[in-house]
């Protein structure tokens, strides 16, 4: 993120030490399988309880179960923990071993990300199908499939917007409360606390032009089969494909910002 | 003491059947470990790593119940670990030389001792005055602990224990990562601590070093059992039956040193010759009549060697 | 009495520490009103599609709400710094030694020593957000309905302290289990009303891991005045979790001093 692909190599070699380094952060992260579940139960927690309120408000509705086991899959897929896996590096000062290494640093950060998704996504799964067992739910595969578009570019923006509040870390120490805080903007406008849907008016109007949307309900929507037609996936996609557009731009001009405050400033 | 640790064989099968049947082996960690401490004595307390040094201390501060044998220090069981018992002792480890929040202040975590170990006021405050000199903490009081280098943190850990002015301290390598000057000024202090309160000391280090300056007597531990217990000048005449005769003498013929004794160094005119123990008088003697000598000295062989020769080899 | 002077000190020392950092204070302060915001506007979000929710109205579920904030925020202050610090600092780098060599009940040491004072602001948010619920509510609860509430809070109190070291108490036999990661995600299930849940889980709620303590007993303690049928197992329960939590403590001393491992 530091620079263009260009200085370092082609983008395929950056490809390469991406795959690279997922494949040895799959393998570091399997020893703490254990706090790897303590993140997945953190991880499902929002979208069940979410399924217990709405189910209770209507219970003769399936398809609102069918939304949050989506959306419990699309959240344990998709989570993002810069603040421990990037931040933290700044503060303890370690981040000064990856400005050595010839590469980007960007590309340990999202090779640690895709690998913890990895093992959320292997754990998370058998708590999904639990989930939708318990509540009588049935996802299509078809559904499930035309989400993809959606998710991948849902998983992206999750990353960039962890990732870009992360990078606060140069600045002040309160980077968590920070993360939490877009934690609470994602549960709210998100679809978590409710689904979309289910909002007032003018809040789902604002909901849906806001990155939230695009990182978790609209992928689950679209799963669950909520969402009829092509014309409201292709504008999703494309509020998605800004938003990735903004979040990168930021990052990289807070990269370069505070990775001179860093290095003036020293470890 | 006997540790109860599984054992656990390689490859799958015998991993799971681990599971269900699990095989412990008896590991002692200390046997028939037997000495005695007379109040206000100072001792070393060594062997090589593994030897049980920490787990005799953990028993006798009561952080660890024996299995079996009887412990009593101040005349209570250490293990009960009875108020009146943990008040007139102190357990100080290099390796964690202040527990508690880092995040206090050094001065917010004294008087938090203060409260804690019933210190009266009026004592608490010539304590700390004392130990503020003592100790140099002047201008670390206002820090915080997480804030300390490891210097600062090991002058704090002493400082707040000995607050409360224990009767009886246990040393853990104290002086583990210190700087020379870190460690003398450690020395110094406890000397003069156990000097004037009468305190009894036992202190274990690598730092052979410590042991020499501080304590006259040694017990010497290894494999969880005493190799040695007695003076350390003993030990040392035991284990090391040479001396080590240094001597300048810039026209100094070699061959003319060779005949006197072991040549075991030999730069810029400055020679060492190892000589046996009951020797030296006569060839110190001999060395000074037929050479030019400038100067001469009868050194110990460093304790160091004489250490690693006793755990190498045992005490004879 | 030399118990709570110590408790007294640490608490006063802590809440310094923590006022020394005004941004940081700031902070924590406006990140509990957005949070506590986030969590009426969910309640307002579902009664704007319903009028009740399993059978709870809109000011109940705001006197919940408010009854679980008080909680979490006690919680926050005294129970989770300690019970975080537990298991990685206690037992895996043996830092419980500190403790047990000091002249004070390790038991206090470990669970009740350390403390988070700014979570207190959280308390200030609660209390404001029970008023508004009850001045909604129309009727003001009897002072008997207070007592009784009071009552359920100290014994919900309890048996978050009695769950906590229990939890902590575990790491004596698996130091790699942390489980307050588990406890912090679970407690989440008290936010709402704890008949929303179905059967299973109700009762394991209500009698294995009594959430239902933490917010739904107590509001309805005040709202509807003190049934002795809801209060003495209350009371009684705490009380035993409490015991049963003191005797694992102690039996996990026993095998930690007694170093097998």
């Amino acid at each position: 993120m530091t620079a263009p692909a260009a200085a370092y190599g082609r983008p395929a070699r950056v490809l390469l030490l991406i795959a690279l380094r997922i494949r040895l952060e799959v393998l570091e992260w399997s020893g703490t399988w254990w706090f790897l579940f303590t993140l997945v139960i953190q991880a499902v927690l929002g979208p069940l309880i979410g399924m217990f309120v709405w189910s209770a408000v209507y219970p003769a509705d399936s398809s609102i179960a069918t939304y949050y086991v989506a959306l419990l899959l699309v959240t344990v897929m998709t989570e993002s923990f810069e603040q421990f896996t990037f931040s933290e590096k700044i503060y303890d000062g370690t981040i000064s071993h990856d400005l050595l290494r010839p590469q980007p640093v960007v590309i340990t950060t999202i090779g640690t990300n895709i690998a913890i998704r990895i093992w959320l996504t292997v754990m998370g799964i058998p708590i999904a199908v639990l989930a939708a067992f318990a509540f009588g739910v049935s996802l299509t595969w078809a559904a499930a499939l035309s989400a993809l578009p959606v998710f991948v570019l849902g998983a992206t923006l999750s990353f960039c917007w962890i990732y870009t509040l992360s990078l606060t870390a140069f600045w002040t120490e309160r980077v968590h409360s920070i993360v939490g805080f877009g934690w609470t903007l994602n549960s709210l406008l998100g679809g978590t606390i409710a689904p979309l849907a289910f909002l007032p008016g003018p809040l789902q109007d604002i909901a849906r032009v806001l990155p939230f949307y695009g990182m978790l309900g609209l992928p689950a929507d679209v799963a669950a089969g909520r969402v009829h037609g092509l014309p409201p996936v292709l504008t999703g996609l494309a509020y998605q494909a800004a938003w990735i557009a903004v979040l990168v731009t930021s990052a990289v001009l807070l990269w370069r910002a505070g990775i001179r405050r860093y290095t003036v400033v020293g470890a | 003491m006997t540790y109860r640790a599984p054992i656990r064989g390689a490859g799958w099968r015998e991993t799971l059947s681990s599971v269900f049947n699990r095989r412990y082996r008896e590991v002692p960690a200390v046997q028939n470990v037997s000495f005695a401490l007379a109040p206000g004595e100072v001792v070393g307390f060594i062997g090589p790593n593994g030897a049980g040094k920490t787990t005799t201390m953990k028993i006798l501060s009561g952080l660890l119940h024996a299995t079996s044998g009887q412990v009593q220090v101040l005349g209570y069981s250490p293990w009960q670990r009875r108020s009146a018992f943990l008040r007139r002792i102190a357990f100080i480890r290099g390796s964690q030389p202040v527990g508690g929040s880092q995040e206090l202040t050094v001065l917010d975590t004294l008087q938090y001792q203060r409260l804690l170990y019933e210190v009266p006021l009026a004592e608490y405050r010539r304590n700390l005055d004392e130990l503020t000199e003592l100790l140099e903490l002047e201008d670390l009081l206002q820090r915080q602990l997480r804030a300390l280098s490891l210097g600062e943190k090991m002058r704090a850990g002493l400082a707040l224990s000995l607050l409360y002015r224990p009767q009886v301290m246990f040393l853990d390598e104290p002086t583990l990562g210190l700087d020379v000057t870190g460690a003398t000024t450690m020395r110094r202090f406890v000397a003069e601590y156990a000097e004037q309160t009468g305190a009894t000391v036992l202190l274990t280090s690598h730092y052979m070093a410590d042991v020499a300056s501080l304590c006259p007597r040694l017990v010497l531990i290894d494999n969880g059992k005493v190799q040695y217990d007695g003076q350390l000048d003993e030990l040392a005449a035991k284990l090391s039956p040479y001396k080590l005769v240094r001597l300048t003498a810039p026209n100094a013929d070699e061959a003319r040193l060779r005949e006197a004794g072991e040549l075991i160094e030999a730069s810029n005119g400055t020679w060492v010759l190892r000589v046996p123990r009951e020797d030296v008088a006569r060839t110190t003697a001999r060395l000074l009549t037929e050479l030019d000598v400038a100067d001469l000295a009868v050194e110990e062989a460093p304790l160091d060697v004489v250490i690693d020769k006793a755990y190498r080899e045992g005490v004879g | 009495m030399r118990l709570l002077r110590l408790f007294g000190a640490g608490f006063s020392r802590s809440a310094q520490a923590g006022l020394a950092f005004r941004i940081n204070l700031l902070f924590d302060i406006v990140l509990s009103i957005i949070g506590l915001f986030a969590t009426l506007a969910t309640v307002f979000i579902v009664y704007a599609r319903t009028d009740s929710l399993a059978g709870w109205t809109e000011t109940e579920t705001y006197v919940l709400i408010g009854t679980f904030q008080l909680l979490s925020s006690l919680k926050n202050t005294f129970i989770d710094p300690n019970l975080s610090w537990f298991p990685e600092n206690g037992i895996r780098q043996g830092k419980l030694d500190t403790f047990l060599l000091q002249p004070a009940p390790t038991l206090y040491l470990a669970s009740l020593a350390r403390s988070n004072p700014l979570a207190l602001v959280q308390f200030a948010l609660g209390v404001a957000v029970i008023a508004v619920g009850i001045s909604h509510h129309g009727q003001l609860p009897t002072p008997g309905a207070f007592l009784a509430w009071t009552m359920t809070l100290v014994a919900a109190l309890t048996v978050t302290w009695a769950m906590g070291v229990l939890l902590a108490c575990l790491a004596f036999w698996a130091p790699r289990l942390q489980l307050d990661v588990f406890y912090g995600s679970a407690w989440e299930l008290a936010r709402y009303p704890t008949d929303i849940y179905r059967r299973p889980l109700r009762l394991v709620l209500t009698y294995l891991f009594p959430l239902t303590l933490i917010a739904t007993i107590p509001t309805n303690t005040l709202l509807n005045g003190p049934r002795l049928l809801v209060l003495a197992p209350t009371v009684a329960g705490a009380a035993f979790t409490c015991l049963l939590a003191i005797t694992c403590w102690r039996l996990g001393l026993r095998r930690y001093t007694g170093a097998t491992s």
